[in-house]
């Protein structure tokens, strides 16, 4: 052997004697037996101190499954207090979902958004739901009966996130903070509603800043689907009109006036009747005609309704506001801008374009 | 064992090198927290301007990395300076390469501790980053040159990340808007900061007796500087259109937090890939630095007669590693301190860009016109 291997050998040996001794630098365990990784945490309103925060654990084992919940007055003193009632370690790497209770949405979420972002280990694409009602107790029935409760949400939240259908619309950590600090506009999060036995989407929560303001429900969430989001709706049910548009699809233009005191809302939108209560047997060329009107007419008077709702709140989600900025010049202030939203004049205009209709029976 | 010779040349490295060389030396850390400071649109503009003012400052290092003083190496400096000039001149310029180790060297720690490692000891991640980068050293100068090629490669194709961002839903166009703004503190700021990012190719001069001597020096260098002005660009720009202006001052490591956003079916956490194959980068910065300094104490102790020893270079290698561990116990106490370290090596390397060309050249001119 000559002397160049022979050296190899003895510090191949040594590493591997120090590797041996399990003598480690690093003084975090991250063996899976030993942690509890926390796939959401529920933050609600507490009774004696500000917060009280839940989450199920173990979810990945074959145990049984615990809710645990605690009143902290900060949420990492919460990550550290589960620790000390558990005997597993909790790990908020695997962190997918954050559920803020109704509450504490209504005080501000600026605290609880920055404390999860400044940690490292948490990660950016956490998505971030308003609960309404008891969703400790749908939980706790959830995981004696099911296994993956958390994760199945989990999954539901994800699919809509990657196929923008406009059902609903997810919005992680990232999204709202940029739209809470982009000026002129003000961001917005998927509402839902829980008791014991469902988990319902609700409709989604308007913000003013990090303050909710306003959740809007049924038919103002379905406007503000096509409004205020690339989505497209799977459908579009108006119970008003016994009518059901599917596959619809919007392109909205928003056109400000000089002086920033009238707005006009063009929306171009297309989609196919899907259901329809009729007397006849079909739809003929008349009442085609009929209809597109009266469902126009109907979503410009939602829209409008919308719009009124959003300036009496202040709020801008759909960031109008940007459409101001030009690419020299000045910028309006957020202050600025608000005062001339709240008094603006809101014109909408609807053009529907029908797709491929049943042929006329006639 | 075989006696250590770290400055030996076998034969000359292309002048191709120098692209890589020059590339890597102007982008490291601070692109890592260049958008931070640069949090607004009309900085597009500057990081052009300031990048057609370096090419000219390129334009003047080739001239005189093109004449006879450069071509001879240790013994042209001697002859333009003299002897005692030279040593003089050298002792000074170990202040920019110490401030630039020891800002790299605490910085890339600092990143590392918070993305990959949060419960290691600094201390012990500086000793071991140096002992790589010495690995690396010890392999001599030629070798340290032609791993900046590996470099370049291991580190250029993460621009490519950043194509997602430029499309919605992530990108929001209209964070660039407005393009204009009136010159203010920021902007200065802004000034300085680029042009500290596009510092670096002043250190070729050191270099140049292992590169050959070749007419297409100035075509690599514009392309160096062009490829670097293009990853400026590109990272405010995502960054811009990722964060938007005012969600951007508030992130700390904006490149690293971009790709945190990034998802792979592979790596939960792209960051820490990111961060590992930056060592790479990191490696050969302070290989290099660490050659340069003790080239520059044997030129102080004039020593450059003498073969390059282990014992020496050890001991350089030794004190550099306790002047890092002593900044850091001063720098860690508080977050300005960082801020302050780093003005200090933005003036520093924007100081030393700016003057050491044109003053060679002049300093050549004048030796130059005296000798006719």
């Amino acid at each position: 052997m000559n002397r160049r291997a022979k050296k190899m050998t003895i510090i191949a040996t040594f590493c591997c004697l120090i590797l041996t001794t399990s003598c480690n630098l690093l003084p975090e365990n991250n063996a899976i037996e030993e942690i509890a990784p926390v796939i959401f945490w529920y933050v609600k309103k507490g009774d004696k101190k500000q917060l009280k925060i839940s989450t199920a654990v173990p979810p990945v084992l074959k145990e049984k499954k615990q809710l645990f919940s605690l009143e902290v007055n900060l949420l990492k003193q919460g990550s550290k207090d589960f620790n000390l009632i558990y005997y597993r370690e909790m790990k908020v790497g695997q962190l997918r979902m954050i559920f803020i209770d109704e509450e504490i949405a209504k005080s501000g979420v600026l605290q609880l958004v920055n404390s999860l972002l400044i940690d490292p280990d948490t990660s950016q694409r956490l998505f971030i739901v308003i609960v309404k009602g008891d969703f400790e107790s749908y939980v706790k029935k959830q995981i004696k009966e099911k296994e993956n409760t958390e994760y199945y949400l989990y999954r539901m939240l994800k699919h809509y996130e990657d196929q923008n259908q406009g059902e609903l619309t997810p919005v992680n950590l990232h999204d709202f903070k940029k739209m809470l600090y982009t000026p002129l506009s003000d961001p917005y999060i998927p509402v839902f509603k829980a008791d014991q036995n469902n988990f319902k989407y609700e409709g989604t929560a308007i913000f003013k800043k990090d303050k909710l303001v306003k959740v809007f429900t049924n038919m103002d969430d379905q406007v503000f689907q096509l409004i205020g989001t690339d989505n497209y709706l799977k459908y579009l049910v108006i119970p008003k009109l016994s009518v059901v548009l599917g596959r619809v699809q919007t392109t909205v233009h928003f056109t400000l006036n000089a002086d920033h005191s009238k707005l006009f809302v063009n929306v171009k939108m297309m989609g196919r009747i899907e259901d329809f209560k009729s007397h006849n047997n079909g739809l003929n060329d008349e009442e085609i005609q009929k209809l597109k009107y009266s469902i126009e007419d109907h979503m410009e008077k939602n829209t409008k309704k919308m719009f009124k709702t959003l300036q009496q709140e202040h709020s801008d989600p759909f960031q109008i506001g940007t459409k101001t900025l030009t690419p020299f010049g000045k910028s309006l202030t957020d202050k600025e801008w608000y005062e001339k939203w709240r008094k603006m004049d809101v014109t909408v205009n609807y053009e529907l374009q029908m797709g491929p209709l049943q042929k006329d029976p006639k | 064992m075989k006696p250590l010779s770290l400055f030996r040349k076998s034969k000359p490295l292309k002048a191709v090198t120098i692209f890589f060389l020059v590339n890597r030396f102007q982008v490291f850390f601070l692109l890592l927290v260049f958008p931070e400071y640069m949090a607004s649109p009309h900085l597009i503009w500057l990081i052009i301007v300031l990048g057609l003012l370096s090419q000219g400052n390129l334009f003047i290092l080739s001239k005189w990395l093109s004449t006879t003083y450069a071509a001879k190496g240790y013994l042209g400096f001697v002859d333009l300076f003299g002897e005692w000039k030279l040593r003089l001149f050298t002792a000074i310029a170990l202040v920019p390469v110490l401030v630039k180790v020891s800002f790299l060297t605490i910085n890339y720690v600092a990143v590392t501790r918070q993305y990959i490692f949060p419960s290691i000891s600094p201390v012990w991640l500086i000793v071991v980053f140096l002992l790589i980068s010495m690995y690396v050293a010890i392999k001599g100068m030629e070798n340290t040159i032609r791993f900046s090629i590996i470099t370049f490669f291991i580190v250029i194709w993460m621009i490519l990340m950043f194509l997602p961002f430029f499309f919605p839903p992530n990108a929001a166009w209209f964070n660039l808007l407005p393009l204009t703004s009136t010159l203010s503190h920021q902007s200065w700021k802004g000034i300085m900061f680029i042009w500290a990012s596009l510092s670096g190719p002043e250190y070729l001069i050191c270099l140049v007796p292992w590169l050959k001597q070749d007419k297409k020096v100035g075509r690599y260098l514009t392309w160096a500087n062009i490829l670097t002005i293009g990853e400026l660009l590109i990272v405010l720009i995502t960054s811009l259109l990722f964060f938007g202006q005012n969600y951007l001052k508030l992130i700390k490591l904006p490149y690293i937090e971009m790709t945190r956003y990034l998802q792979s079916p592979v790596f939960e956490r792209i960051d820490m890939v990111v961060i590992s194959f930056y060592l790479f980068h990191f490696v050969f910065m302070i290989a290099i630095l660490l050659l340069f300094f003790y080239g520059g104490v044997r030129i102080i102790f004039n020593k450059t007669n003498t073969k390059t020893t282990r014992k020496g270079f050890f001991l350089s290698t030794l004190l550099i590693a306790a002047l890092i561990l002593f900044l850091y116990q001063i720098l860690w106490t508080y977050e300005n301190q960082f801020k302050v370290f780093m003005n200090i090596d933005i003036w520093v390397s924007g100081f030393t860009y700016l003057f050491i060309p044109s003053f060679l050249v002049i300093y050549s001119k004048i030796k130059g016109g005296s000798r006719r």
